[in-house]
Order: structure tokens, then sequence, then C-alpha cells
């Protein structure tokens, strides 16, 4: 009696989770980053990290799993681009020449700007919080960290951000026409 | 103005409808699983057998090489019984070396175009895809461990001293390696500990016997622990199958006795049945009857045995014949094909066959199951000196052993860093950022080269080591500003991982500097890049030891915290510094800060505090005193519970750290004499060695 096999489940079903997922885990990679092309490097790895664990039946919530694996690896890309900065810094004196932030955005946006000055790590819990709409401990949860932790950072990025932006800023002039989210 | 939350939704969701993904990005992803599924095995089929194995059926090619497709194979029916699934194995391939999950149809190759395992695989029990202890033997007769992130080829001469290549078999019960190479004097058999397990096993082999020349270990199971442990060793003399057992001593290993060979019967590999202690209980052999092979099964009890037999294999070199049983399942192979046989109850099962796989060993099905506990050192006896840590820690811990930097997991120890040999470089205390975990840990160690001492930071990030001990920029390192380096405490994190603090002595003058923590020392920020404070008399005439930094109260305009601090010399021997972080993140010491005693129940000098009263503001709950022979951890939430002892030389200088109501305390001592997990309702543990610990949490 042989058994039945069942071979070549091919790509699609995977190209469907991407197809699904990939959109939102790149504006959340950039929005970690405010690099685009970084944004999808990071991206990249992540659906490579996810594919094993999907196929074998271990990824209740893609989303869920792409987003953690998304914040950590904004995180690692960070490090290094920071160890690098810092590196180039000792052999040239400054780092004058080396930014992070995505220039014409942060120019264009006064609220964007003040984000990018804020600590990785408040800046983080600040973009899930207001981007991703997470609570608090599922914030906690993606960041691997206490809830406690989440509000002082989220509190405190808030406060900075309040101290940072100017009075009558907007984002872009369109606060009050941005409630669709995305697009 | 519109509130800073609303336009910080806003711009974000602004930010965010800017990018669009390239379609680029698709083929990176489905290029990337192309090539990972490309190094497959070239085929897996599944046949079923209902009674004797007259032939095997082998289900073509079904992984094709076709791009556009990534490739699985899903076991439909029938399945093996006992609904365990198929079972992953680590696999020896053409390809190369790696891991082969059955049940999802992939193969993982770890290393691509090597012979590693070509000549033998040897799975120690409990190994899974994601931990585990393997002994591979090449085709050139090296043996290679591995773990899940280590590969150590045994340096022995003696491997490829003849044209016969070394056998290989773990303990039942420990990482304890058996190890038969051919010399001229016959087969030497030698035990030796896993070398990518360290810490707490030695190196060194231990010779067992010398056996008869083409002698080759098979399988190995029963106790090995503890001394006077005995164990059976399974070896083929020819084709003589023999048991010896082994008994473990302080001082190695002792050959006791030797069980006769089965008369007429020819042997050709053969493995244990064990239990989940380890101990056997039947014995799975490849023999040669009437010029077929058969595979039997005969209780280690005498009971009846059963065989069929296995025409596939009856043309094949006898040599290449291997057997490997685990978990109900029998693995056997002919050196180009490997078969999973069910025969618990003789051939009722059914057989899974993997073509093209030179030789493998099974893994457990879980993924995260891990590898027994790494035994203690063979002469200790004390049970506080062979602990089953791993079962009963809470968590992770992060050791410093020398100018090593040790991470203690479920999994044992591993070196994650060591300092550079250079100017005698010591490790001397370490502090895990709060929020850290295995996969992403960040250390601050407190470092000495030539009298100096320094600050450095390690971060170890998907068992990747990301940043080796690097050094505070100049604004944030100890003794910025200092035309001499002070003299530096242990560092203490924040409770939420925001900031390190220490001490710093420069003669009379001490001063607690503070650094906050972006993706590493320093924010860039003005307000929460560094800051120092100067404590004045009579600190600075005190021997003030840093133990900790805990949270008093939490607002969202101020944090108000407490550094903790010994006082060894004082009969009220615990301080606290009131340190108070306020909207801006930065910290400030309020003008009437001081150093304020820490009321301490019961008598005598204070080695070590830690943990907090319940409902006692900033008191410690935990305080180390000296006692006979050692020291006393006294619980002052359970006053009338006796202090617990741990036995050691030295009483100085000693670490607690807390994990918290249930999670119990660390203990060791700064001389590196000895570490303890001391349970809240239990006997403490012994730990490797450190000079220094911490949770990871």
């Amino acid at each position: 009696m042989l058994a039945t096999v069942r071979a070549g489940v091919d790509g699609d079903s995977f190209a469907v989770v991407f197809n699904e997922h990939h959109r939102r885990a790149v504006r959340l990679a950039y929005l970690l980053t405010s690099d685009a092309d970084l944004a999808e490097d990071i991206v990249s790895e992540a659906f490579v990290k996810v594919y094993p664990r999907w196929q074998r039946g271990e990824v209740r919530d893609v989303g869920a799993y792409l987003r953690r694996a998304v914040a950590n690896e904004s995180n690692s890309r960070l490090r290094r681009r920071y160890l690098e900065r810092r590196a180039s810094a000792r052999r040239h004196g400054d780092d004058r020449g080396v930014r992070l932030v995505d220039d014409g955005a942060a120019d264009r946006d006064e609220v964007w700007g003040a984000l990018q000055r804020l600590p990785a790590r408040q800046q983080q819990a600040v973009v899930l919080r207001y981007y991703e709409d997470l609570s608090e401990a599922e914030t906690a949860e993606v960041l691997g960290c206490s809830v406690g932790t989440v509000k002082s950072q989220v509190s405190r990025g808030l406060a900075r951000l309040q101290e940072l932006v100017r009075p009558g800023a907007s984002a872009s002039g369109a606060v009050h026409g941005s409630e669709g989210g995305e697009r | 103005m519109a509130r800073i939350d609303e336009l910080v939704r806003a711009s974000l969701r602004e930010r965010a409808g800017d990018v669009e993904p390239t379609p680029a990005l698709w083929n990176r992803v489905d290029g990337r699983l192309r090539r990972r599924h490309r190094r497959r095995v070239a085929a897996w089929g599944l046949v079923g057998v209902t009674s004797v194995l007259a032939a095997v059926a082998v289900v073509p090619d079904l992984l094709t090489d076709d791009d556009t497709r990534i490739p699985e194979i899903v076991p439909i029916d029938p399945a093996l019984p006992g609904d365990v699934g198929w079972p992953p194995m680590a696999a020896s391939t053409p390809d190369g070396f790696g891991m082969l999950d059955v049940a999802a149809g992939s193969f993982d190759l770890r290393v691509e175009g090597t012979d590693l395992g070509r000549a033998g695989v040897a799975v120690r029990r409990g190994s899974t895809i994601d931990v585990h202890d393997l002994a591979l033997v090449s085709a050139e007769g090296l043996v290679t461990v591995v773990s899940e992130d280590s590969f150590v080829t045994l340096d022995d001469p003696g491997s490829a001293a003849t044209d016969t290549v070394p056998s290989v078999a773990w303990a039942g019960d420990a990482p304890w390696l058996a190890i038969a190479q051919q010399t001229a004097d016959g087969t030497r058999v030698s035990v030796r500990s896993a070398p990518t397990r360290p810490a707490t096993a030695t190196d060194e082999p231990a010779e067992l016997a010398v056996l008869p020349a083409g002698t080759r270990v098979l399988d190995w199971a029963g106790p090995t622990r503890t001394s006077g442990d005995r164990s059976r060793l399974l070896v083929l003399e020819g084709e003589q199958l023999r048991v010896h057992e082994l008994e473990r001593s302080g001082d190695g290993w002792v050959l006791v006795d030797t069980s006769d060979a089965l008369e007429g019967v020819r042997v050709l590999a053969g493995g244990f049945v064990a239990d989940t202690a380890g101990n056997e209980t039947a014995l799975h052999t490849l023999v040669r009857e009437d010029g077929r092979v058969a595979l039997r099964r005969d209780p280690v009890d005498g009971g009846p045995g059963s065989s069929a037999f296995l025409d596939v294999l009856d043309d094949a070199d006898t040599s290449e014949l291997w057997v490997q049983v685990r978990d109900g399942r029998t693995l056997l192979g002919d050196g180009q094909d490997a078969w999973v046989v069910d025969f618990d109850d003789g051939f009722g099962g059914s057989l899974a066959v993997g073509r093209a796989v030179s030789r493998a060993g099974l893994l457990a099905t879980g993924r995260q199951a891990a590898p027994e506990p790494t035994p203690g050192d063979p002469a200790a006896e004390d049970p506080l000196d062979a602990p089953s840590r791993e079962a009963a820690l809470p968590g992770p811990v992060a050791l410093a052993d020398g100018r090593d930097l040790v991470l203690l997991t479920a999994d044992g120890p591993v070196t994650i860093a060591t300092l550079p040999a250079e100017g005698e470089s010591l490790l001397r205390a370490v502090a895990v950022r709060p929020g850290s975990d295995v996969d992403d840990l960040v250390v601050v160690s407190l470092t000495e080269a030539e009298g100096f001492p320094d600050l450095r930071w390690t971060e170890y990030v998907d068992g990747e080591l990301r940043v080796s001990w690097e050094t505070f920029p100049p604004g944030q390192r100890p003794g910025a500003g200092q035309g001499t380096p002070p003299a530096v405490s242990r560092p203490v994190w924040s409770p939420d991982g925001d900031s390190l603090a220490w001490l710093e002595r420069q003669g009379a003058e001490l001063t607690v500097r503070v650094v906050g923590w972006g993706d590493g020392p320093g924010t860039g920020d003005p307000a929460t890049d560094n800051a120092s404070f100067s404590l004045g008399a009579p600190a600075g005439d005190l021997d003030l030891r840093l133990q900790d930094w805990i949270l008093l109260a939490d607002s969202p305009g101020e944090q108000v915290t407490a550094l903790r601090l010994l006082d060894p010399a004082a009969p009220d021997g615990a301080r606290a510094l009131q340190i108070t972080r306020g909207p801006d993140g930065a910290w400030f010491l309020a003008a009437s800060s001081a150093l304020e005693p820490l009321s301490i129940e019961g008598d005598g000098p204070i080695l070590a505090f830690a943990g907090r009263r319940a409902e006692a503001g900033a008191e410690p709950r935990w305080v180390v005193r000296p006692a006979p022979g050692g020291v006393a951890v006294a619980d002052l939430d359970a006053p009338a519970a006796a202090p617990v002892v741990v036995q050691t030389e030295r009483a100085d200088d000693v670490v607690l750290r807390s994990r918290g109501a249930e999670g119990g305390l660390l203990v060791a001592t700064l001389t590196g004499s000895g570490a303890w997990w001391v349970p809240v309702d239990g006997e403490p543990r012994a730990l490797p060695p450190a000079g220094d610990l911490d949770w990871v949490r």
C-alpha cells in the first residue's frame, strides 16, 4: 500500500501571505528606520524567517509574527548603523554627513522630524502605539519589555515631542484630513 | 493646536503613505526561499508496509527542481502509529550535512559540500532540530562535535592513524561521548565530554579500555551522572555483539563487566531501545541469517524476541549498514538510503524512506526540547556540586567566568564572548539590561586590564555576537574628565533599562555617574545623555558598594527611584540614595538627597542584599550574613524560616541577585569560589563557577 504524497505545494500560498502583509510590514519598517531601502531589506529578512515556521504550521498570526520580526530586525540594523557611524566618527573625527533621517520628509513634517530625535526605544514604542495601534501590553510583547517600560517610554517620548514641536505645527498640514489610515 | 498624540498619529500615517513596496521585494524573498530549498535531499517518499518488508518501494523524486515551486511533502496515510509524527533527523547527504524535517519535507543544509557525518552520525538523546548535541564522523575519520551554535573537531592524533574510521556513541543521560579509535594495539575506547558544552566538564579524554581490533561502539545506555552509576556500552567486535558495563568513579571510568557474545548470530549493526530515563529495555539489531538481512528486537529482560527480513538490504555492503533507535523509531540505512521503521511490536507499522542519505540520526520530534543537563565534574559528590540546574532555574543567567561571558540557559552554558588576553584582562561584574532575553541580550561588564577598571558592553542577538566588549564613548566612559582612572563600582541598570549608573571614587571624592542608553551608551539628548553627581561627606569616607537600582514611584511627569548601597562597615549596613527623573528624562538628586539608612531586621554584618520587602519601601527582602562554613541567606518576609546556608570558603564580596518574589536568588562570590541558585522554597543548587552573575529578564 503506497501512501499518497502531496508534493510541490508551490510558492503561491506563501505569495498570498506575502501579498497580504508586505505593504504594512514595509511601512512599519520605514517608520522605525526612516529609510525606505533599509525597510525592504528588513522585511525581506522577516519573510524569510517566517517562512519555515509558517510552513510547519507554527505561525498562528503571521501579521503579529512579522511585526515582531520587523521590530527586532529594525533594532538590529539601526544598532549596526550606529556602530558604523561611531567607527566612522573615530576615523574621521566627527560624523558629519551621516544621517539616518529621511531629510526630505523631516523637513516637510516637523512632527516626523521630531520623532527622529527620540531615542530608538522611545521611537519604537511610539510607532507601535500610534501607527500599529497596539495596546501597551501588545507593544511590550513586541519590544520584549514590561508594560511599565512601554508606558514610561511612550510618556517620555510624547513629552519630548511636545517640547520639540512648535505650537501650531502639523503633520504636513494634514492632521485633520488623515483619518483614513493606510492607503 | 492638536494634541501631540494626534499629531504623531497623523504624521505616522502620512509618512507611511509615502512608502510603497517595490516589485523587487517579492523577487528577493522568493529568491532566498528558492535557494534555501534547492539545497535539499533529492527525494523523500513514504511507503506503508503491513507485514514483512519484502520490498521497499520508493516514491519517485517528487521535489521538483522547477525554480517556480517551493517543494513540500506532507505525509498523509498511513501515518506512523502513536501519533508522534514523522521524526526529524540529522543527516549526512551527498550535498552536505543538515537537518531533515520529514514532516515539512524540507532540508536545512547546515554545511554544504562537506563529508561531515559521512561515516557516522551519533545523536544525543533529547536532541532536536533547534537544540542538539551531535557527533559526526567524516569519511577521513575526523570526529566533529556539533551543537546548535558550534562545531568542534576533536584534535586527536588517533583519528586518522589507521584506515578504519572511529565510531562514536553518546551516553544515555549526559553529554559524554564514547569514541572507539583503531590503534596498532587494538581499538582504544575513551570517554570525553562534549567540547561544545563547556564550563562544567573536562575536555580531557579518559581512556576506558583497549578492545580487540575492529571493535566499534554502537550505543550507550544507563545512568552516568554520579559516581557509582553503572551504564552499558554496546559494541560490535567484528560481527559479535557485546555489552560492556561501565562504572563511573571519582577518577573517571572503569570497565567492570563484559557480556558474552550471542552465539551463531552475525550482527551487522544495532542500538538500544531506551526508556525516558535512558535505561535500555530492548535491543534492535541488524543480523544476517541464512544469507539474508533481518531486523531483530530482543528485550533485555530475556523475553521472546521478534524479527523480520529486510530484502532491500540483502545486497548491501555489510560494513555500511547502520541502525539507530530513538523514541520508538528505528532508523537504519545502507550508506545510500535510510529507512524509518516503527518496530515496537514487530512489523506492524509503517516505513518512511529517504534517498540519498549516507548516515543519519533521529532527533526528537519537538523543536525546543533540550538535551539532558550537563554533568558536573566526575569528582563531584556533593549534591550541591552535581545540580540538575537546567530543570530548575526559572530563567537564563549571564555569568562572568574569568575572561568569559557565559550565557546559562536550559540548554547548558554557552560562552558568548571572551575578553582579549592582552593586559591580563578580567571580567569583574556583569549587568544584564532589563528587557533582554536570550535572543536579544545586552550586557554591560566591569572589566579590568593592567589594573585599570573600565565598562564595556556586549550584545548577543539571535545567537550572533553583534557588539563585543565595546568601550563607552569618551563622554560616557568611566573617569571622563579626570586625569587618572578612578575606582569603578559594578554598574546597575535603572528599572526600565534606559539608564546605567555606577560609582566612581577618586581619593575621597565619590561620584554617581549616570549614562542614558539609546542604541548604546549615550542618547545624544543633552537631558538624558549622561550626568554626574558628586556625593559630599560623609559618603566619600565610606566603603559603599552599589547593589541595585529600584523604582519607588512612577508618574508621567516624574519617576522616583533609589540606588541602594551596602556599607559593610556599618551595623545598619544598607543605604538608599534617592534619584529622580524629571519630565524631560533627566536624572537629578534633590537638594535634600542623602544616604538614607534602610531598616534591616537581625544582627550581624551584612554581606549583600536584594529584593524588596512587601509594602516596605526600599527595604531589602533577602540579606546575606556570615555563617559558620559559609554565608546565610535570610528571607526577611519569612522570619520563621531558617536561613539557607551556602557553604563557601570565601564569604566576602558576595553578590545577590533577586528575580522577584517567586524566582529566587542568585548567589555568588566575586572571588569565583562558587555560585548558586537559591529557590524561594528549596535547597541551593550549584551553578558553574562564576565571579559575578545576573538574571536575564
